[in-house]
């Protein structure tokens, strides 16, 4: 189990029991010798070839270094550790040393991972400690804006692979004392750290309480994709919905935050879990919040329309085809009765086909490089639904329906939710195809009671519908409301501060 | 989890879609005739229309007809030698023959109000003449008759030259069981050396049979005395010895006031405000308010035994197509029990007052 130490941005939060299962039993306290100790570690690791041993000289007794030198840096040893060593006239080696970060360790198993995680172990002849020094090598790519949630407006940074730079582009934009960063490690084998942060003035403490409980309870070997803690930490993992929001954007991240919802990052991955959500805010996006109050609005009705034209529509076209071709007026009725006379398939047959075409085509243009990606692309969308028409497989108007629909779910600024949606829309199809409108809405009504079911983090998943709060339904769900009017939080996530802004426009009351 | 996909699995084994009604199977007709010259022999004429696609657009792909005792009867005749089922959901035009309704129209009728999926929105349309002609002789440039049928009985709706009726609508008087308000359709003829159809007016009905007609200027007439003006109204009227001239009604307010002695016969005052603009005036100079009150003056007068005509008519015809004999019930059903309508709606005294003004002439002056 993980150890908590909270409250401070250390990066020696390290625990020795998080290890120990796998360990053989040779790890213990060190001994007077320097040699023998760095031994003992060097049997630990099981002579791995990036494990680095030199020796040094210092006031004349005999030191070693131990360090893996695929993750350390160099030149910060030489500068920072070395050197000083070499040329001091201190009498103790902690107070020569220049590394900012440094630890004292009695305990081989909290040595081996402190090494592991790139640190450079000093042992002295005749101490039985080791001295651990932060000199870590970060590799990491530079900050772009992600690729799968690009605004028009607003900041185009995005998370890193790095936890420490993710950190602090949080910090760069909230300057407050009470934002909160928690680490834990997990993952026997990777021994990921993972980061869970909020704003201790907000955010709800039984909702932190609820994450770290849920957190700790966390026993896996392997832990650097978010879709582990997603799966480990979500409330009802079968669900079609996700009950989590994933982002790989600071100021969306940081948005929640001050929503009283909780960031969950781990070390490696660039996406960031934010929970407690709503169904709704899923659909919010950083752009609603940079443009003005009417295009906000319209865009974020806009993407309800469009979930749900990306659930229905198939399952409609299918009904209406099947069942009560009788709802088309008639001028339209004889022009689509022309277009789906000579196909040799059921509707249903006919757009399942369509769909997992297109999901297929959608499939292999995220897999292929880019400039084949295109093309895929266009030979699988224009020249493959220009020819199943011709050929008089499928019908134009299935074409339409099936390319309306995609189009749709892409519209949800979060991707799972458009996967989501992509797939609720299979079972409706199905309800559609056996009971028509029945069971168009059985489905529906199957989905709305999932939904108001629902929880995220013990928190009501379909606020502020169900249960209702008319001033958050107003606020900021369906439509977005200009800065100054949005008063209060969301109260979904319980904040501790309700009130978010007061009179920001006194200057008009003049 | 086992459950779960073990009943998903059966789920496939399950028969579905039994009451799946496909499109591309459905011979959907847009419009009927009905002839029935006597009570057990109905001959039923339906157009199939070809469906059309982006290069040919949709047409009449054949006429087909069959008699039977009942409509229904010659629907599954019909079914015999088209193939597959008829649907009627998206009937437009019902066409019935006048003959066909000297004696009861609701056997003709009953089929369509049993069925869920009919279209209540179908235009009934009384033919003078027989019915079939109508999707069997050829109509100039009008590839779907029903089609065309349907948007003259709506223009015409519009022009208030017709009743605005349709299956729905005429069914609320058919089941009336006090006999209170009588139902009308309109009237339609073909033109055959125009190669057209045309429209003659009104059908009216007492009880469920047909009792006498009403032209074109008289439906209109009757339409404003029942306060129901459409989109346009017009009216011709002669001013001068040999001129005439051509008002559109604005607006019509009525005033009904029945009186129901408790012996003798029930009398109604009708009195209507009617503002009019004109839309024809060849004697001119409306500028001067005189002339203007005096075609006011003469306006109301003409109007008013225009009336007083249409009145007398539906008197005749024993078709109580203003509703009064509703309105008489309501005030005293006692009374109207004792009075009979049937007998009592032709002795119904009916007092007419007009008074048309103008409210606008135009921009010549």
């Amino acid at each position: 189990m993980a150890v908590w130490r909270s409250g401070e941005d250390s990066l020696f939060s390290l625990s020795a029991t998080a290890n120990t299962k796998h360990q053989n039993s040779d790890g213990g306290p060190f001994s007077l010798s320097a040699a023998e100790n760095t031994k003992q570690l060097t049997a630990l690791l099981g002579q791995s070839g990036d494990l680095k041993e030199r020796s040094f000289l210092f006031k004349n007794a005999e030191g070693k270094l131990l360090y893996l030198e695929t993750i350390v840096d160099s030149i910060r040893i030489e500068e920072s550790i070395l050197r000083p060593l070499s040329e001091t006239d201190m009498q103790k080696a902690e107070e020569a040393l220049t590394v900012s970060e440094r630890q004292e360790m009695a305990d081989s198993e909290k040595a081996l991972t402190a090494l592991l995680q790139g640190k450079v172990l000093l042992f002295f002849e005749g101490r039985s400690i080791c001295i651990a020094c932060g000199v870590e090598r970060f590799s990491t790519r530079s900050i772009m804006e992600p690729m799968n949630e690009k605004v028009v407006r607003g900041a185009h940074d995005g998370f890193v692979e790095s936890l420490n730079t993710n950190i602090a582009l949080i910090r760069e934009r909230m300057k407050s004392p009470g934002l909160m960063i928690e680490y834990v490690q997990l993952g026997e084998k990777t021994n990921t750290r993972v980061a869970i942060i909020y704003e201790k003035e907000i955010a709800n403490p039984e909702l932190v309480e609820e994450m770290k409980r849920r957190v700790n309870s966390i026993d896996i070997d392997m832990m650097f994709d978010p879709g582990f803690l997603e799966d480990m930490v979500e409330d009802t993992t079968l669900s079609p919905l996700p009950q989590v929001l994933q982002t790989e954007r600071p100021d969306r991240a940081i948005a929640n935050m001050m929503d009283g919802r909780i960031l969950l990052f781990g070390d490696g991955s660039p996406t960031c879990i934010i929970m407690p959500v709503t169904f709704f805010a899923l659909y919010q996006s950083p752009d609603d919040y940079n443009d003005r109050t009417f295009p906000g609005s319209f865009y974020r009705l806009l993407r309800f329309f469009s979930f749900f034209i990306a659930i229905l529509l198939p399952g409609f076209y299918i009904a209406i085809v099947g069942f009560h071709y009788e709802v088309l007026p008639p001028d339209l009725i004889l022009k689509m009765q022309g277009g789906v006379q000579t196909i040799p398939f059921p509707p249903i047959i006919e757009v399942l086909a369509m769909e997992v075409a297109i999901e297929i085509i959608r499939e292999a243009g995220i897999r292929l490089p880019t400039p084949i990606g295109q093309t895929i692309g266009i030979v699988g969308g224009l020249v493959i639904g220009d020819a199943v028409v011709s050929a008089g497989f499928v019908s134009r108007t299935t074409v339409i329906v099936v390319a309306l629909t995609a189009i749709a779910s892409f519209v949800a600024p979060s991707t799972e939710m458009s996967t989501a949606t992509r797939l609720i829309r299979f079972p409706l199809m199905i309800t559609a195809s056996l009971f028509g409108f029945y069971g168009l809405m059985f489905g529906l009504m199957f989905l709305f009671i999932h939904l108001c079911k629902l929880e995220s983090l013990g928190r009501p998943y379909f606020a502020p519908m169900a249960p209702f709060n008319l001033k958050n339904v107003l606020q900021d769900t369906f439509i977005k409301q200009p800065a100054w009017k949005m008063n209060t939080r969301p109260l979904d996530s319980r904040p501790l501060k309700e009130v978010a802004e007061s009179d920001s426009r006194e200057w008009k009351k003049k | 989890m086992k459950k779960w996909i073990g009943l998903g699995l059966s789920c496939l084994l399950l028969t579905g879609c039994w009451d799946e009604r496909q499109l591309k199977d459905q011979n959907i007709i847009l419009g009927a005739a009905i002839d029935a010259p006597s009570k057990e022999e109905i001959t039923l004429t339906i157009a199939l229309p070809q469906p059309g696609n982006e290069s040919q657009p949709t047409t009449t792909k054949q006429i087909v007809s069959a008699t039977g005792r009942t409509v229904q009867e010659s629907i599954s005749k019909i079914d015999h030698k088209i193939g597959s089922g008829l649907q009627m959901g998206k009937m437009q035009v019902l066409l019935i023959s006048k003959e066909s309704v000297q004696h009861d129209i609701y056997p003709l009728l009953d089929t369509l109000y049993r069925n869920a999926v009919s279209s209540l929105n179908a235009k009934i349309i009384i033919t003078e003449g027989e019915a079939e002609p109508f999707f069997r002789n050829e109509l100039e440039g009008e590839p779907l008759y029903s089609h065309y049928y349907n948007s003259l009985i709506r223009s015409a709706e519009a022009l208030t030259i017709v009743p605005k009726t349709n299956l729905q609508l005429f069914a609320s008087p058919l089941f009336d069981k006090n006999d209170g308000e009588a139902a009308m359709a309109p009237l339609l003829a073909f033109n055959k050396e125009e190669k057209t159809a045309e429209v003659k007016g009104t059908a009216l009905f007492d009880d469920k049979h047909m009792t006498g007609e009403l032209s074109v200027a008289e439906t209109t007439m009757l339409l404003l005395m029942k306060d129901e003006k459409e989109k346009e109204a017009a009216l011709t009227y002669p001013v001068e010895k040999d001129k005439s001239m051509t008002i559109r009604v604005e607006e019509i307010k009525r005033k009904m006031k029945i009186h129901v002695p408790k012996d003798g016969p029930a009398t109604v005052d009708l009195s209507y405000q009617l503002r009019y603009r004109t839309i024809d005036y060849p004697p001119d100079h409306l500028g001067d308010k005189k002339e203007v009150k005096e075609v006011d003056k003469k306006l109301s007068g003409e109007i008013k035994k225009s009336m007083e005509k249409t009145m007398d008519k539906i008197q005749e015809a024993h078709s109580d197509v203003l509703g009064i004999g509703l309105r008489v019930h309501a005030k005293d059903p006692d009374r109207f029990k004792q009075l009979n309508w049937d007998t009592a709606y032709p002795e119904l005294n009916v007092k007419i007052n007009v008074k048309a003004e103008l409210i606008e002439s135009g921009i010549t002056f």
